[in-house]
């Protein structure tokens, strides 16, 4: 804050980057749903940051899906760019994948989490907002688990609406991470998580632990969820938040910018390949 | 003549009266101090002209020279004061104590006697002091003098970002160099987020630093130490300063308890940027008045020293000073009282015993407690009995014992022990309200204890070599774990000429603390942390060499290479923020690696006359290597600047007498060129897929639509900085008291220097801080 004056007294101006950089990388992008029925593979060139032109997928690679050291499949190029393989991962597997374009071999692996124990329910406790949500999850201590709680719904007038992640959730839990919080007080609720509220079984004080919170911008229908995600999604959707924040807040106060490498599991390339598991519930508010 | 035993008898009483009379040196003792305040004159000559021999006085003004017994005459000198010469009849151990009164010129002689002490005949290589005078004549932003950025413009010093404190020396980082107020480590130098530092200048006496050789009693940091002395206090009379800057306010007070037996000093200071603030929440807030931020920082140095008795004396200091933010929404609803703070803050305390216990011993005996805190809350009540808070801890108890003896007129020797308790705390974090409370790491602590013990000799081999060396030897014990070590030292100087001598240098340094930096502003996100069970500590081994030249009219040049090698050097993993959990130790997300750096310095100087200052020219290179970084490659480190020339001079205009007031005139120019700084860019973008739960929805849909690809660490270097700054500055004394006014003006063609990138969509944007900037400050002395 104590800075404002002199970062407004300075001068902002644009600057030019040579783009002596290195080449284009392979990207790929896969996370496996253990609730689908089919797996999506997004795969294209990375371009340089001045660039205005769009991402150029790759179109003619070979990929294929292995489950241990076993070949489910391999992916075929669809119309919306990606490349798809109808299969149904299953909880406590190991994923294995590979794609070649030209000369250039990426491949990645990641374990699917075991399903959640785990209910939710409307609260009805009264002490909280009338919308506010109860999870009860009785975690596995022999394994461990990354949790993401979230919540979808619509916005919108009614025959216009549209279907939307909530864009905040409030919560009194004490062992959720900090990376997406605000102190914001908000009825009885002290604290503000943007999108999600993430905790590792690691900070559990043991036995059951019960989280209510109550999800903003959504309205009914609503679908509440816990997810439980493997180490590299973990690692990737929290990079990814903190460097959507970092790029978000940097716009009105610059000073605390600062480069955030991006979480990646793809050997030769960059990208992600992770997995979830999930339980969840709807509401229909009536 | 037939010889008999009578003969033989007779004959050998007369050799063992003559080699008893004639090898048996003498030594004389003494302190030398300033008549006018007592204060004592660290660095004072002794010079003995008939046998070319010399010595300096210690960091106590204490002096000691052994020679051969005769009739001598001594000078006593030191730069800025009225010579002192006197004779003596040597037939034993002299006491000689010498006050010497402030003159302005000093003769050709003298010049030669003081500048060839030091700079020339000292094995010493990489060494340069400031006084605090010469700090406060160095133009500055908003015409506040800072210690720590007039070091910056010393060769083979780099900064960090412009106006910051924060600094480099010969590519170490800035935990690498020890910064030591009397003695006593300072753990965190910063005020408002490292554009201000924690030493007041007017409470400083002094400060050296050693960047090539590190004599054998420093210990503890890879690259150098920066040796800050504080005042002691005039002896003599009450005297004060007051003065006021855009951004500051100083007070200090000192004087004798009682008259040449006992002093204090007292100095104070305060900011109120926190005006600033409040003008521009006024501005920005207009509609929400129940929310208050405010940002304060004020620190205090305190001393007081008595002179028990010839053999005897001691101190007490005393510093703190802390830094505090805080933002408060009471929106005159309980339930909705939310108030932020985040504050760190330093406190050191120091009790010193000089005793002599002869005239070729001297010794200082310290005990001291150096802590640094640094903590954030956020309390949602008023009564605040609903609290979050986290906090880092570090607590140093030491007791430390250092020993000057003479033992004949060729050698001199020093030889002391350190012993250190030190306790770390970091990353705790509490929770309390009502129903519930925890904390966490409360186990994630470490207790180290550090002994050292060291002997460095200063020899003359022969009339043109004299030789420095030293033996450093030292444990730390941690987490059960012992990690012993020996860091020999030694330098030698080669006499060319009366003018010219020639150096070669080498140190082995440990280091038993690292600070881990998430950035380089000078932010209080550094965490210090020990070596531990896992972290061994950090070894550096420095080399340097230089040519050095005097000249009889006040000139001096000097040239140094050099080259430094560590090993174990930590740094934060990178995307740590993304990897580590809240409970998570920090000893899991560092890597360990090592880093070089080389150079040659140039600097030239004029010391004497009314115009005075100095060059220094640096080229120079900077890498670090980690395995787990970077893909293991090596890459520029932070603080790597190509060039660096720093260009310093003072003009002092004649005296003039006008209304019965003596006024004085002095101006000041200074010009910096360094090469750009070196920073991590985004390289590439890359397509994003949507997180879980996201896909179709509005929010975000743009951003998490693409990612940014960063391969390499400090891959882009900004464009080059430069600057002119000019002061000038105008007192009138009359009767005891000065009036002072200081204009200044940084950057005066308007350099839009590049303070920092960063990303605004798809675009790069550069933030220039300080534009020209005219400014003027005020100061009372009474």
């Amino acid at each position: 804050m104590l800075l404002f004056p002199f970062i407004m007294w300075g001068c902002i101006s644009e600057v030019t980057i040579d783009d002596d950089f290195k080449e284009n990388e392979v990207v790929l992008n896969c996370i496996l749903d253990a609730q689908s029925d089919t797996v999506v593979v997004q795969l294209s060139y990375s371009k340089p940051i001045q660039a205005t032109d769009l991402f150029e997928p790759i179109k003619d690679a070979q990929i294929q899906l292995f489950e241990g050291k076993t070949k489910i499949g391999e992916f075929v190029w669809s119309d919306s760019s990606t490349y798809i393989l109808p299969f149904s991962v299953l909880p406590g597997k190991i994923y294995w994948i590979e794609a070649t374009a030209g000369n250039i071999k990426v491949w990645a692996e990641t374990t699917v989490p075991n399903a959640i124990n785990a209910t939710i329910e409307k609260d009805t406790s009264g002490l909280y907002n009338y919308y506010s949500f109860g999870i009860l999850l009785n975690d596995s201590p022999e394994e461990v688990n990354y949790y993401w709680i979230s919540a979808t719904g619509f916005e919108g007038i009614e025959g216009n609406k549209s279907k939307n992640i909530a864009c905040a959730l409030y919560s009194n839990f004490e062992y959720a991470d900090d990376f997406n919080q605000t102190i914001y007080q908000n009825g009885s609720y002290k604290f503000e998580y943007e999108y999600y509220i993430r905790f590792a079984d690691s900070v559990l004080p043991g036995g059951k632990t019960e989280i209510v919170f109550y999800p903003q911008c959504i309205s009914n229908p609503i679908e509440v969820f816990l997810l439980s995600t493997d180490y590299h999604l973990d690692k990737y959707m929290k990079s990814s938040l903190l460097l959507q924040n970092m790029d978000l807040y940097a716009e009105d106060m610059p000073i605390i910018y600062a480069p955030f490498p991006m979480y990646s599991n793809i050997n030769g390339g960059t990208g992600i390949f992770g997995s979830y598991n999930s339980v969840s519930e709807k509401y229909d508010g009536k | 003549m037939k010889l008999t035993v009578k003969h033989i008898i007779a004959v050998f009483h007369i050799l063992l009266v003559f080699f008893s009379f004639a090898q048996t040196p003498v030594t004389i003792s003494g302190y030398v101090t300033d008549a006018s305040s007592g204060e004592k004159l660290t660095g004072a000559t002794i010079f003995v002209p008939v046998t070319n021999k010399g010595t300096t006085t210690n960091e106590y003004g204490y002096f000691n020279i052994s020679l051969q017994p005769a009739l001598v005459k001594i000078e006593a000198r030191f730069v800025g004061f009225e010579p002192f010469l006197t004779g003596l009849k040597l037939n034993s151990d002299t006491i000689i104590n010498f006050q010497l009164h402030p003159g302005i010129s000093i003769g050709e002689v003298e010049i030669k006697a003081a500048n060839q002490q030091e700079f020339l005949f000292s094995p010493s290589v990489g060494v340069n002091r400031l006084t605090a005078r010469e700090v406060e004549r160095i133009p500055a932003v908003l015409g506040e003098p800072d210690l720590l950025k007039a070091i910056q413009l010393l060769p083979g010093v780099s900064f960090a970002t412009e106006g910051s404190t924060g600094f480099s020396v010969r590519g170490g980082s800035p935990d690498q160099t020890l910064i030591q107020l009397d003695g006593v480590p300072v753990y965190n130098v910063n005020h408002l987020w490292g554009f201000m530092s924690a030493f007041n200048n007017d409470a400083v006496y002094e400060a050296k630093l050693y960047k090539g050789s590190l004599p054998a009693r420093f210990g503890g940091r890879l690259s150098s130490v920066l040796d800050v002395g504080m005042k002691e206090g005039n002896l003599k009379k009450r005297q004060g300063t007051f003065s006021l800057s855009p951004i500051a306010g100083h007070f200090t007070m000192e004087g004798p308890l009682k008259k040449d037996k006992a002093s204090f000093m007292i100095s104070g200071r305060t900011t109120w940027a926190n005006l600033l603030l409040m003008a521009y929440q006024k501005l920005e807030n207009q509609n929400n008045e129940n929310q208050i931020i405010t940002y304060g920082f004020w620190d205090i140095n305190a001393k007081t020293n008595y002179i028990i008795n010839q053999n005897n004396r001691v101190y007490l200091s005393f510093y703190t000073g802390r830094d505090a933010f805080m933002m408060e929404d009471d929106a005159n609803i309980h339930s909705d009282y939310v108030k932020f703070s985040y504050n760190w803050q330093n406190l050191t305390g120091v009790l010193r015993w000089n005793h002599v216990f002869s005239p070729e011993l001297f010794a200082n005996f310290s005990l001291y407690n150096s802590r640094f805190r640094q903590e954030y809350l956020n309390q949602f009540d008023k009564k605040g009995d609903e609290i979050y808070k986290g906090y880092n801890n570090l607590n140093d108890l030491s007791q430390k014992g250092d020993f000057d003896m003479t033992t004949n007129d060729r050698v001199k020797v020093k030889f002391g022990y350190n012993v250190s308790l030190q306790k770390f705390s970091p990353e705790i974090i509490s929770y309390q309200s009502d129903s519930t409370s925890f904390v966490l790491n409360k186990d994630i602590f470490t207790n180290n204890l550090i002994s050292e013990v060291y002997l460095e000799a200063d020899f003359d081999v022969t009339q043109q070599l004299k030789a420095s060396a030293g033996l450093r030897a030292g444990n730390i014990l941690t987490e059960g774990k012992n990690y012993p070590g020996l860091q020999p030292r030694l330098s030698i100087r080669h006499l060319v000429s009366e003018q010219v001598s020639a150096k070669l240098s080498y140190s082995r340094m440990h280091q038993y603390l690292h600070q881990l930096q998430n950035t380089t502003l000078g932010i209080p996100t550094e965490l210090w942390v020990s070596s531990t069970a896992k972290i061994r500590p950090g070894t550096s081994d420095l080399y340097s060499a230089g040519v050095f030249w005097t000249k009889n009219n006040g000139y001096r040049f000097s040239s140094e290479i050099y080259y430094t090698h560590l090993r174990n050097v930590l740094r934060y993993k990178d995307g740590t923020l993304a990897l580590k959990e809240r409970d998570d130790s920090w000893e899991d997300f560092v890597a360990t690696g090592k880093g070089k750096s080389y150079g040659i310095e140039f600097m030239a100087e004029k010391t004497t006359g009314k115009l005075t200052g100095w060059v220094a020219y640096t080229l120079s290179k900077s890498t670090r290597q980690f395995d787990e970084i970077n893909f293991g490659k090596e890459f520029p480190y932070e603080y790597d600047r190509r060039h660096q020339l720093n260009v310093n001079a003072n003009y002092c205009f004649d005296e003039i007498l006008k209304k019965g007031k003596t006024v004085k005139r002095e101006l000041s120019a200074n010009f910096n060129y360094a090469s750009g700084k070196y920073i991590t860019l985004a390289e590439q973008e890359y397509q994003g897929i949507p997180l879980p739960l996201m896909e179709g929805s509005r929010y975000g849909a743009g951003w998490f639509a693409k990612r940014s690809l960063m391969n390499s660490v400090n891959n882009y270097q900004m464009p080059a900085f430069h600057n002119l700054n000019l002061s000038y500055r105008i007192e009138r004394q009359s009767a005891g008291k000065t009036y002072a006014w200081n204009f200044s003006v940084y950057n005066v063609y308007n350099r839009l220097n590049p303070w920092y990138y960063y990303k605004q969509g798809d675009k790069i944007k550069q933030i220039t801080i300080f534009p020209i900037i005219p400014s003027v400050s005020f100061t009372y002395k009474w």
